[in-house]
Formats: structure tokens, sequence, C-alpha cells
């Protein structure tokens, strides 16, 4: 998995995309943030006004109601143009968040199977979800704090020069660049204590995701004490790492207060001095305060304002982690020109491969070529590599350059679309989306019509089964759907692929849950549609290799342990005859009524520790 | 196996019409009961309290400390310089001590919240844990884990800050509201005229923003599940070249999200904005209504002037809460939907009561089951057999005919309707779930393997299997030699699913798990499937070992696995329609001739 730096997408690329297709809603947001604010330090000034205006001697009346009427008007605007820009600049944000969830979706959508080995799907549905939040925030409440600390400072610090003079402004002020100091020193902490918090978070939803994913074995294995008593530590570190982060953040309101208080009583004692003196009046005196409460409120906000902006950076970073990976499997190399395979003929010359991150080689050297319309079965021991080829062929995984050749092209110049389009597959774990089993079957495209599922469906000797379900092809399947058993799954799953009428049809194992009988119905039914494709088989039974023009065995190490045709193998190779022995050796044993054979294997169980519960030995 | 999910959406259970009603009952008690988790930390609690008390004290005591001065000092001429200096110094007294208590109160709160969270996510997730198969095959996986990440989160803010300040909100209210009366009654009376419109407001700002949080966090859910799907699903979108095609459907469920998302901060937007213009209102109202008679001299402007600052001492705690109002709600509907699923005590099952039993003989009798998994959609009908102990018996039959589904009941995994099932003479409803299950170890057909290494995907929790023990279970099940081979060994680390080992080795691994756990009765639900013939002849001979002294019961496809069963049982549609040994059952010429003889003819199992 390479890490591409440059050309990628990044969060911050994208978002700052977004601000400049959306610069004229922003820049308004932003000029109203103000503007309401400067009504806002209106309303006192008015009500001072009107208070005078009562006091005054040769006051009229309609003075008074047209100053409250002005009042009034000035909070009425306030009001509409609060509201006007919460909805500018939040509903921005929400179209940031959107923006950012899809790319995101998207670009995993790009990424290739090795990607996927990486990371977890309750890591990826928390970046997707929590972590995209963070982001909202930042560019939101973030954001609009930062413009209004500055405004309402700006105009307090303003109306205090007024009033106050230079002196007294600048010594009321002095806290707040060691403030500032202080927030950007504690920046880097709140941005690691935050990268912690998430990871934390990740952690319980990768957790959560897999246990109730694995439901059935911890029920199975009475492991839901144990699981609780897992999750509890990961709800533990969650825990620690809030209270980090609160210790944290919990300094900075106290120390900002503490700065202030200082500076007042500091005050306290000159300015009274002052007063005394007859150099400072009275009433400034009392402004004074007025004005350092009005300075210290968006002060105290700055720290709000920066944990949520370190927190959304943190989670910029988390995505970008993401949206830096490029692609493994990419159209890179691909010619474009090429809109349709002439022939379908595969040939592969000796291939070997890595798997990434790994030295043990799962295939090498293998050679073979196959004519279009072709079947080839592959055979081999458990973890030899077969399902390997065939995620090679797909190009699941990337296959190194110039082994692979389809209808004479190098596989990686063949467009992926094209590639998988050709293709069918049919994979060995059954995986069905939750919507209807019509759906799923015409899942390759939606236009595909109804007699078409069904035909496909009847090829795979599912059909019976559906039309026997109360609500038939509109059953719902998947993770909240029907449960169907494995064998009716992997029926399903070969309707999928037949249904697309493909040119490569690549069947991994499919048959193993499914009973003799229903077993040659769909062998003959395949025989039919094979005639016009090339079919690559993985399977563990003879009886289906037999029916294939060749037959690929592979030995534990992932060589080639012999390749032809059935009867050749059956005359020529060492390997393949063995297989047929040990087959032979079994169906005899069978006869013999079977259990005879049960040589010692020498494996006995020890009694069981721990919980001090004495067993006799089972095994 | 066929089964009927009973599909539950995300969406409101209620239909429209009855949202509201179902809303309003619901709410009062939610916040209730958020409330009560206080109880377990009484101290933190109180502690907490005090300490909110004393910042309140240093609130009040700034201005006090401040009036003195000015009214005893500066404005009476005094001049005593000495007792400003005191003054001052009693000032910074009081706002270290309101620092140091800010400090204290808000990590107090920080912890508090956490413990609660705490309590509520792991309390939320073992209650889970007992739920039945029955709520698994109901709810998608991602909407439990909205429910224990993001509800669970939601009260988060509730806890550590809005609570509190809403009491030291409404406290500040109620004194405010007493000082207005006993200055002035009939401005107090105006001024009050104000919490009408207020009400107003609230009432109609909370049905609204409710509605729309019910339906934005069923969306979330739902987000979640189409993201959790896809991304196990990845593989097979991308081989069928369906990225452009699901990518629509995200766009779908992420514009709607957006869609109620734009619609919550229009509803935020106007909120507090507008508490906070009532306010302005008023007192231009208050002064207006009342300038008559300050100038005809019946009221004091002083006395004016308080009301004025008395509103907006008023107003700007309402509008406090008021902007938590969001907080409040969006909590709520979380909590909700948390207590919903905690109060769902009819799918639990009981995992303490119950006969405790160390092992069994392992003598197994279907009586008369009845089984459907929804309504009388029949999955089983009238199954009657007897497995002795210590054999080993075949389910074979057409998928979809009831194998599984026996396995299932076996191991409790639903109710039954009618009938018994007896294990050792004893109804398995008897046992201590937790003891049956662990006497009864199936190997299934979908293998699962936990994040973690081998070593741990084959002891899983149990710290009585020793290593030894794993190795000897591996090694018998023949999975020893694939994983020495590997880099790591019993450590290396199995990705997510397992999906670094092949189909077959997965299921060795699973396989190697079911024997180290060393249960009474073994269970193999086509469990060598994805095997290929060498590995599964020589597991062939592992499980004869396996099933010395132990009831075994094998479902399989391939007839060859199971020729060997002291007991065949046929399967179809439900019933059991044969039985006997495998010579037995060919010479009947019955369901179960037709199928070997159609397995020997197409050499199944060569």
């Amino acid at each position: 998995m390479s890490i591409s730096k440059e050309g990628s997408i990044t969060s911050g690329k994208l978002i700052a995309k977004l601000f400049r297709k959306n610069m004229v809603r922003y820049g308004a947001g932003i000029i109203l943030v103000i503007v309401t604010q400067v009504l806002n330090t209106q309303i006192p000034k008015l009500l001072g006004d009107l208070i005078d205006s009562l006091q005054a001697p040769s006051s009229v009346i309609s003075e008074v109601y047209a100053l409250a009427g002005t009042m009034a008007g000035v909070a009425i605007a306030a009001f509409l143009f609060r509201f006007l820009w919460r909805y500018l600049i939040m509903g921005f944000t929400r179209s940031i968040e959107l923006n950012l969830r899809e790319s995101l979706f998207t670009k995993l959508q790009s990424l290739s199977a090795n990607f996927y080995l990486k990371y977890n799907t309750g890591d990826l549905i928390t970046r997707s979800i929590s972590d995209v939040q963070a982001v909202r925030m930042m560019f939101g409440m973030g954001l609009v704090g930062i413009v209004d600390v500055l405004v309402v400072n700006a105009v307090s610090i303003y109306y205090m020069v007024q009033s106050t003079g230079w002196l007294l402004t600048a010594s009321a002020i002095i806290p707040i660049p060691f403030i500032i100091l202080l927030l950007v020193k504690v920046r880097s902490g709140v941005r690691k204590r935050f990268r912690k918090l998430q990871e934390s978070i990740s952690a319980i939803s990768s957790k959560v995701q897999e246990n109730i994913t694995g439901i059935r074995v911890v029920k199975a294995f009475a492991q839901e004490k144990s699981e609780s008593a897992i999750f509890d530590k990961l709800s533990r570190n969650k825990w620690g790492a809030e209270m980090k982060m609160a210790r944290l953040s919990a300094v900075v309101s106290p120390i900002v207060q503490l700065a202030f208080g200082t500076v007042f009583s500091v005050f306290l004692i000159f300015g009274g001095q002052a007063v005394i003196k007859g150099t400072l009046s009275l009433g400034d005196f009392v402004a004074f305060n007025g004005y350092l409460l009005l300075v210290i409120e968006p002060v105290n906000m700055i720290s709000r304002i920066v944990q949520v902006w370190q927190r959304g950076r943190v989670s910029m970073s988390r995505l970008d982690e993401i949206f830096r990976v490029s692609p493994e499997v990419d159209d890179s190399r691909a010619d474009s020109s090429l809109t349709e395979l002439e022939s379908t003929d595969i040939r592969v010359e000796g291939l070997t491969y890595f798997y990434p991150e790994s030295n043990k080689k799962a295939l090498q050297n293998i050679s073979f070529s196959l004519p279009q319309g072709g079947i080839l079965a592959i055979m081999g021991p458990t973890g030899s590599g077969k399902t390997t080829l065939a995620n090679l062929l797909m190009r699941v995984w990337q296959a190194p350059q110039n082994h692979i050749y389809i209808g004479g092209h190098e596989i990686s110049t063949i467009p992926l679309a094209l590639l998988r389009q050709s293709i069918a597959y049919v994979p060995q774990d059954t995986f069905l989306f939750s919507d209807s089993i019509e759906n799923n079957i015409r899942f390759s495209n939606e236009s595909i019509p109804f007699e078409e599922v069904e035909k496909a469906a009847i090829a795979a000797a599912v059909d019976d089964n559906i039309k026997a379900l109360p609500k038939g092809y509109e059953t719902v399947v998947g993770e909240r759907g029907m449960t169907l058993s494995g064998g009716q799954k992997q029926r399903i799953c070969i309707a999928r692929a037949l249904v697309k009428n493909p040119r490569i049809l690549l069947l991994d194992d499919c048959l193993s849950a499914v009973d003799s009988q229903t077993e040659q119905l769909i062998l003959g039914n395949l025989r039919e549609i094979m005639t016009h494709c090339t079919t690559l088989m993985i399977t563990h039974r003879v009886s289906a290799a037999a029916m294939a023009d060749k037959i690929l065995l592979l030995d534990e190490e992932g060589r080639m342990a012999a390749f032809g045709s059935h009867s050749e193998l059956k005359a020529t190779s060492p390997a393949y005859q063995h297989l047929l022995e040990v087959i032979e050796a079994e169906k005899e044993t069978e006869s013999d009524n079977g259990k005879e054979i049960s040589p010692q294997t020498g494996f006995h169980a020890s009694g069981r520790g721990g919980f001090g519960v004495e067993r006799e030995e089972l095994l | 196996m066929s089964k009927m999910g009973n599909k539950v959406t995300d969406a409101p259970l209620a239909p429209e019409g009855r949202m509201a009603e179902y809303v309003q009952k619901k709410k009062r008690h939610t916040l209730l009961r958020l409330v009560t988790y206080f109880k377990y930390y009484p101290w933190l609690t109180l502690v907490t309290l005090l300490l909110a008390a004393v910042s309140n004290f240093v609130v009040v005591a700034k201005p006090w400390i401040l009036a003195n001065i000015i009214d005893k000092n500066l404005k009476t001429g005094l001049n005593d310089m000495e007792s400003i200096i005191r003054y001052a110094l009693l000032y910074l007294a009081v706002i270290l001590v309101g620092c140091g208590s800010d400090y204290l109160q808000s990590l107090m709160l920080s912890s508090l919240g956490q413990r609660i969270m705490h309590r509520l996510r792991t309390g939320l997730f073992s209650h889970i844990q007992h739920f039945s198969m029955g709520f698994f095959d109901r709810n998608s996986s991602g909407s439990i884990l909205t429910r224990i990440s993001s509800d669970v989160e939601s009260l988060s803010d509730l806890y550590s800050s809005v609570l509190v300040s809403f009491v030291r909100d409404t406290l500040l209210i109620i004194s405010v509201v007493y000082a207005m009366f006993t200055m002035n009654i009939s401005l107090a009376g105006f001024s009050l005229l104000v919490i009408p419109v207020i009400a107003a407001a609230t009432v109609g700002y909370r049905y609204a923003s409710r509605r729309n949080y019910i339906k934005l966090k069923s969306m979330l859910s739902r987000l979640n599940g189409f993201l959790a799907e896809n991304i196990i699903g990845m593989r097979i979108v991308q081989i069928f070249g369906r990225e452009e095609h699901k990518k629509q459907e995200f766009h779908k469920l992420s514009k709607e999200y957006y869609r109620l998302g734009v619609i919550e901060i229009i509803l935020n937007s106007l909120s507090s904005p507008l508490l906070n213009a009532i306010g302005n209102l008023s007192v231009a109202a208050l002064v207006a209504f009342f300038a008559k008679d300050v100038l005809a001299g019946t009221l004091a402007v002083g006395v004016l002037y308080a009301f004025t600052d008395y509103i907006k001492q008023f107003t700007r705690p309402i509008s406090r809460i008021a902007e938590q109002f969001t907080t409040i709600q969006s909590a709520l509907i979380s909590a909700d939907r948390i207590f919903d699923m905690m109060d769902n005590q009819a799918d639990q099952e009981d995992m303490e009561s119950g006969r405790h039993i160390d092992s069994l003989k392992g003598d197994i009798e279907f009586q008369n089951v009845w089984f459907a998994y929804q309504g009388e959609h029949w999955v089983l009908k009238d199954v009657s057999f007897k497995i002795h102990a210590g054999q080993t018996v075949a389910f074979v039959g057409a998928t979809g005919s009831g194998k599984t589904t026996i396995i299932s009941l076996l191991a409790r995994f639903y109710k039954i309707q009618k009938g018994r099932i007896l294990i050792d003479g004893v109804d398995i409803n008897e046992y201590n779930l937790s003891d049956l299950r662990r006497q009864v170890a199936v190997v299934m057909q979908d293998v699962f393997l936990f994040s973690g290494d081998i070593n741990y995907n084959i002891r899983l929790n149990e710290e009585w299997i020793t290593d030894e023990d794993v190795v000897q279970a591996a090694t018998f099940v023949n999975a020893n030699e694939f994983i020495e081979k590997l880099p790591d060994g019993y450590n290396q680390e199995v990705t997510e699913r397992g999906s670094s080992f092949s189909a077959g080795q997965r299921q060795l691994i699973a396989f190697a798990r079911a024997v180290a756990f060393k249960p009474s009765v073994l269970v193999l639900d086509e469990a060598t499937a994805n095997i290929d013939t060498e590995t599964e002849a020589a597991l062939k001979n592992a499980l004869a070992n396996a099933s010395e002294g132990r009831t075994s019961i094998i479902i399989a496809h391939r007839l060859s696995t199971i020729t060997g069963a002291d007991c065949i049982f046929v399967m179809k549609n439900g019933q059991i329609r044969e039985s006997g040994r495998h010579a037995e059952l060919l010479e009947a010429k019955g369901i179960y001739a037709k199928l070997y003889e159609l397995s020997q003819k197409t050499g199944e199992g060569l």
C-alpha cells in the first residue's frame, strides 16, 4: 500500500474548494456575524440613552417612545441577522460534512483489498461519521467563535479606549497576549490527547462491530462475560482519554479568570488611589469593570474554540490518512482505447506472487494457458493459493507485470471496468446485501428484467427455494433480512454471476454447501453456459474437476504440482494419482463402515485448569 | 433452513400521527431516569454541587466587594486607602478560590459524566451480549453500533455541563424573580408577562426539534448500517463494478441526513437568538410602558433601571438554557433509544440461573419438536429422535430442510414452540445456558474469526486452555502444519474476520477451537466444506478420535463423510423421513438410497 504525496485529494483541499465555491455565502455570513455583534453592543448604549432621557428635566414622552422603538428595532434586526448568519454558516458546514463524507466513501470504494486488511470496519465507520462531524464543528462553531472573539474584543476595546483612555485599556488587556501564548503552548498537547481519544472511539466501534458480526460464535462458546470484560477495558480507555483531555482543557478557563482577576485587584488599588486623588472619575472606575467583563467573556470562549479547532485538525489528519492511500489497483497502465475484449483466452506465464508486506510466496512460477471457452479446474490443499490466483485474475490483488494476459492483453492494460464487466465471480464466502433476492441477483445491473433473474435462478437451482418463501423474490435478505441456509446463499450468488452473461466465469469452491443432487443439476446447467465463456473453477471434488478441459493442481507451497486434462494427469502425474488414491482409500473405508481407521494421532486432552474444575479426559 | 426475519426499520416505530403522543409520554420519565444515574456516585455529585455553590458565591461576592469599595469608600469621600487595599486583597483571594473551585468542579463534572457514560456503555454492551439470536436477526450491526457509540456520546454534554448549569440557572432565575417582587410588584408583574411568550416559543421549538432529532438519529443509524454493510462487502461491489450504483445509494442517505441536519440548524438558529430578542424587546416595552410614570414622578428612574437589568439577568439564563436545549433534546432522544434497548427484557437470555453442569453424558432426545422462526412458518414439524451418548450421528437432506435449525435449537439459540428437547434426560431449558453451550461445541458453516492472533482465536478468552492445549487442538485437526509455517506461528495476527486466511484454513482454526473447548457434544455443521480432500481425510481420522466417548453430530452434503455414522437422519421439509445406519438405509431403498446412488454415479466425494 503506497502513500501518494501529490495529486491526491486531501480534506484540506476539498474544504478549500468548497470554500471557494461558497465564498459569497460564507463571506456574507461572516459579515453578518460582525454586524450582529456591533448591533448587540448598541443595545446597552441605547438603554443608557433611554434612561438618560427619562432623567433629563426637559424630557418628552415621544422622545422616549422613539428611543424605545429604536431599541426594539435594533433587537429585531440583531435577531434576524443572527439567525441569518447561523443559517448561512452552519448550513454551509453541513454541506462540508456531506461532501467530505461522500468523498471519503468514494475513496473507500477505490481502495483495494490490501487496504481492507489494515483497517477495521468499525474504525472506518468512526472516521466516516465521527471524524467528519468533528471537521464540521471546526468550520462551524470553531471558525465563527474566532470571528466572534475578534469582533467582540475589538468593539469592546474600542469603547474602552473611548471612555477610559489608552493607559487603562492597555493595562486591562495585558493578560491577553499571555493567555494566547498559553493556548498556543497547550495546542499540541490538546491535539495529542484528541488523537488518543479518537483512537479509543475507533477501538470501541471496531469491537462492537466485530462482536455483533460474530455474535453466534460468542454465544456458542459462552463468551458473553469475557467479551463484556474486554469491552469494559476499551470503555475505560476512552474514559481515561477523556479525562486526560478534561484535565488539560479545565486549566484554561481558571487561568484566564485568575489573570484578569489579578489585573483587576491591582487596578482596584491604583484606580482607587486615582479616584481619591481626583485623576480618575468614579464613572470611569465603574466602567472599567464593565469592560473587563466584556473582554473576559470571549477570552474564556477561546479555550472551547481551541478544543473544537484541534479536534477538527486531528480528525482531518485521520481522514487524510485515508485520502492519501493510493489504490494498489488502478487504471494507470490501462489502454483506454480498449473498449471490448475480442477474445477471453487466458495466459499465465511464470507468475510468482508475494502478498504485500509478507515474504512468503503465495504462488510460485505458475504458467498455463486456457483458450476462450475452455474450462480450467484449480485444485490443491488448503492455503495453496487457489483463491489468490482468482483474485489476481480479477485484479483484486495486483499481479506483477507481464505475467497474466487476457485476450492477448497484459492484464493491467485492460481498463478495470472492462475487466470486471467481463468477469463474473462466485465467491467462497457468500455475501448478500440487505435487499430483495431479486435485486441481489440483478446486482450487476439494475435494469436486468425479471425474466432474466428468474432464468438465472433456475439455472442455479434456487428458483424453487425462492418461490417457496412467503414473499418469493421480494424477500429481503442480508443482515436484517431473512436468514437463508448456506447452500441457498451460495446458489443465489451463482445466479448473481450467471445473470451477467459473462465472458469469463470464476467459481470459487461455490458448491461446498450444496447437496450432491443439486450440485449435479447446477453443474449440468453450468456446462451449457460454460460453452460461451472461459471458466475457472476452484474445487475440491474430482467429480467437478473431471468435467474440466484442464486441471491445475497446486501444492502447499503454491507451486504447480500438475497441469493437464483429467485423463492425462491420471496417467502421468504422481501428485494427481496420489490425490485419487487418497479418495479411493476414503471410499473403501466408507464401504467398510468407516470408523476402523482411527490411528492414534497422539492428541489427548490435558485436564482443564483455571477454574478448578476437574474433568475427565474427553478426547 | 429458511426463516422470516422480522424487518425492523430504524425509522420511528410509531406511525406519524401518533408520534407526538409517543414522544410526549416517554420524555418526562427519560430525563428523570438520566438524573437517577447520579445516585451511583453520591459523594462525587455532592462535592460537585458544593463546588458549584462556591462558584456561585464567588460570582455574587465580586460585585459585593466592588460595591463596598465604591459606596463605602470612594462615593462617601472616606478615602481610606487601607480599606481599599484590604478589599482588593479580598477580591484577589475570592478570585483564587473561584479559580480553584472552577477547576475542580469541571474536573469532577467530567469525571462524573465519564463514569456515568462508562456505566451506560458497558451496561448496554453486556445487555446486548445477552440478547437471544432472534434479536440479532432483526437488528443490523450498524444500528446497534450507533446505540453504543453515538447515542451514548450524545449524553456526554448533558452530564458534564448541561445538568449542573441547568440547576444553577434555575436557581438564578428564582432569585431574580424574588428580588423583582420585593422591589416593585407591578413592574415585576409586567416583566413576568414575558414568561408565557417564552413558554410558547419553547414548546413550539421543542416539538419541532424533537421530531427532527428522532429522524436525524435514525438516519445516522442507517448511515452506519449502510457503511458497515458496504465496507464488509466492498470486494463484491468492486468485482461487480457497482461502485457508482452504491455511491448513488449512499448519496441518497447522506443527502437526507444533510437535509435533516439543515433543518436542525434552522431550528437551533432560531431558539437562542429569539429568546435574546424577546429579552431586549421586553426591556424596550417595559421602559416605554412605564415612562409616563417616571415622567409623572410616580416611579423612580433607579427602580426602572434596576428592572431593565433584572430582565436581562432573567432572560440570560433562560436563553442559555434554550441554547442547551439542543443538547438536552438530542440527549433525550438518544437516551430513549438506549433505554428502549435496555428495557427489552423479552429478548434477554438468562445466563445465570439453571442447573450447573461440568460435563454431560450426551444422550440427546427431541420429543415432538415444532419450531418456527416466525409465525406459523414451521421449519421443524413434529421432529422426534434419540441419540445415545457417545454415538456419532449425521443429518442429511437438501438445503433448507432444517438441519442447521436442529443444531441451533440444541444450543438453545431459539426457543421451540412445541415439544421438548432433552439432554441426559433433562429438559435443556433447565440447564444453565452458559454451561449448556460450553458442553455443546458447534463448528459452523460460516466461520467467524476475531481480530487477535491465532492463539486467541482457538482459546478465545478461556484461561484454562493452555498454550499446549492450543497446539494440541491445532495438531489434532491438522492445522498445526500451516500455522507453524506462518511467520509468527501461533502469534500470527488475524485481520478482521480472518480475511488474510483461506476459507479452508479458517475452517480448520474454527475446528481447533471447538476441540480445544473439550465439549461433551461436538457438532459439525458443514465444517469441512472448503477443505481439500486430503486434509479432510486426515481430519476424518481426527474426528473419529474426537468422537470417541462423546456424542457427535455431523451435517454434511458429501455423503462420503458420513457413511460411518451410527445413525443417519434424512430430513426433508422440516421432518425426519428416514433414519438408520448407512447399510440399513440403502436396503430400505428410500430417499437416502437415491441420494447415495446419485452421489456414487457422479463420483461425488471422489
